[in-house]
């Protein structure tokens, strides 16, 4: 039996196309390939697609080619070297650090706006109102989704048109905080978080996930954004719940459920959009 | 690298030698209109040359610049009139980009041209970066900005892909 006991993803047979791998993973899965059929197969049929392209590009002219390159230094060369022949200014001497995000730091500031986005408005119903005990727990939750949506909205500002989306979003928050403060919570609050929901909950996921399967976004801005769609589910059905627990009008069945569902879509839906699914798989 | 941000010249003519037919290369290949290239090719350099003190030192030129030239090449796709190339608007398969001049291309290369060209875009960039300009999964990762086992999945995918048209088309 090989060391390889189990046959490897197949996504990693490609790395045995690479003249370079050598290392101790690629040794391990040619021992495999070459015990396992199934596996040989696949990868002969990798190497054969590999091969088919040709070493280079069969319509380049080199002629043409070179008077290209030649057009570009044309341009480019004598600025690059008049600037290289200039007296270097001053600038961060080599090795340049790229800054490193922290970690820590960045969840801690993250956590520290949500827990400003939801208490503040809480707390200010509260103390206005003197609501019984259940309205604090209501209004929490309620200016947490407007929240949780930022991160969705964050995964999406890495294709454009990211700062407006926050904005609005932001802009969207601090209304329903104030409309929680005037006591339009009911009406209001209770529309334009459906609406906030089917939007940004159902909507935006499932144009991630497609534009994931694509190749149009990056599968780890997806899964940032799916993040931001479970914490928002999440909340909703907290509140929902504690709409139910307190014998509000809102039954706790009637809008957990809908909230657990559609949390389960999403997880099949980020499932997919993992394995990135071909156009053409989508549509089978 | 290191010396060509220290002002050395020779060290720029240098990459500039070894890089500027690839990159141009790369840029013909996705946008199939010399001119457009050449152009994108010299912003490429001139991006570059403005961004050379945030160089890591520790890091590879080769993804740096194609990482440029990928930027530069989406940014003209985005302001462009011509549309995303994944889907038209009523959901049937787009016309394929615009490829080489044909009268540049012998048969084969254009049967392989017009299998590389039905791939979804996704898959036929990874395609181009390993199998032509010889990359590595990671960096090709690095340039297209995505992690290096979605990277796989692409080249796995497409490899599989492009073998089956070609062999419909009779080749192989």
């Amino acid at each position: 039996m090989s060391l390889v006991e189990r046959c490897p993803r197949a996504e990693e047979l490609p790395i045995l196309l690479e003249p370079t791998a050598d290392g101790e993973a690629e040794a391990g899965l040619r021992r495999h390939t070459g015990e396992c059929p199934q596996c040989q197969s696949e990868l002969l049929q990798l190497q054969e697609g590999y091969a088919a392209l040709g070493p280079s590009p069969g319509w380049r002219d080199p002629r043409q080619d070179e008077l290209a390159q030649q057009r570009i230094a044309a341009r480019v060369v004598p600025e690059i070297l008049a600037a290289l022949a200039a007296p270097a200014p001053p600038r961060v001497p080599l090795p340049v650090a790229r800054p490193v995000p922290r970690p820590a730091l960045g969840r801690a500031v993250g956590l520290g706006v949500l827990a400003a986005l939801a208490g503040v408005p809480a707390a200010l119903v509260w103390l206005r109102h003197g609501y019984t005990l259940h309205e604090p727990g209501r209004a929490l939750a309620l200016a947490l989704l407007p929240a949780a949506v930022l991160p969705v909205l964050g995964g999406a500002a890495r294709r454009g048109g990211g700062p407006a989306a926050l904005l609005g979003a932001l802009g969207l928050a601090v209304a329903l905080m104030l409309s929680s403060l005037d006591g339009l919570a009911v009406g209001f609050l209770a529309g334009s978080g459906c609406l906030l929901l089917a939007v940004s909950g159902c909507v935006l996921p499932a144009v991630l996930v497609l534009g994931a399967a694509r190749g149009q976004v990056a599968a780890d801005a997806v899964s940032r954004a799916l993040l931001g769609v479970a914490l928002f589910s999440g909340g909703a059905a907290l509140q929902r719940a504690l709409c139910g627990v307190a014998g509000l009008s809102h039954s706790l069945v009637f809008h957990l459920g809908p909230f657990l569902l559609a949390v389960a879509l999403f997880t099949v839906l980020f499932k997919r959009g993992a394995r990135e699914l071909a156009p053409d798989d989508a549509a089978a | 690298m290191g010396r060509y941000v220290s002002g050395d010249q020779q060290a720029f003519m240098t990459l500039f030698g070894r890089y500027t037919g690839r990159i141009y290369g790369y840029l013909l290949h996705f946008t199939g209109d010399r001119a457009l290239a050449e152009d994108l090719a010299q912003q490429t350099w001139l991006r570059l040359h403005h961004a050379r003190s945030r160089f890591d030192a520790e890091a590879r030129f080769g993804p740096w610049i194609y990482t440029i030239a990928a930027n530069l090449r989406r940014d003209h796709a985005r302001g462009s009139s011509r549309a995303s190339e994944y889907l038209t608007a009523d959901g049937s398969a787009p016309e394929p980009e615009p490829g080489p001049p044909g009268d540049l291309m012998t048969e084969r290369a254009e049967a392989v041209q017009q299998a590389l060209h039905s791939l979804p875009a996704g898959y036929r960039e990874v395609i181009v970066l390993h199998r032509w300009h010889e990359l590595g999964f990671a960096e090709i990762a690095q340039i297209l900005g995505t992690t290096e086992g979605a990277v796989k999945v692409r080249a796995h995918r497409g490899y599989l892909k492009l073998r089956e048209l070609l062999q419909r088309a009779g080749l192989k």
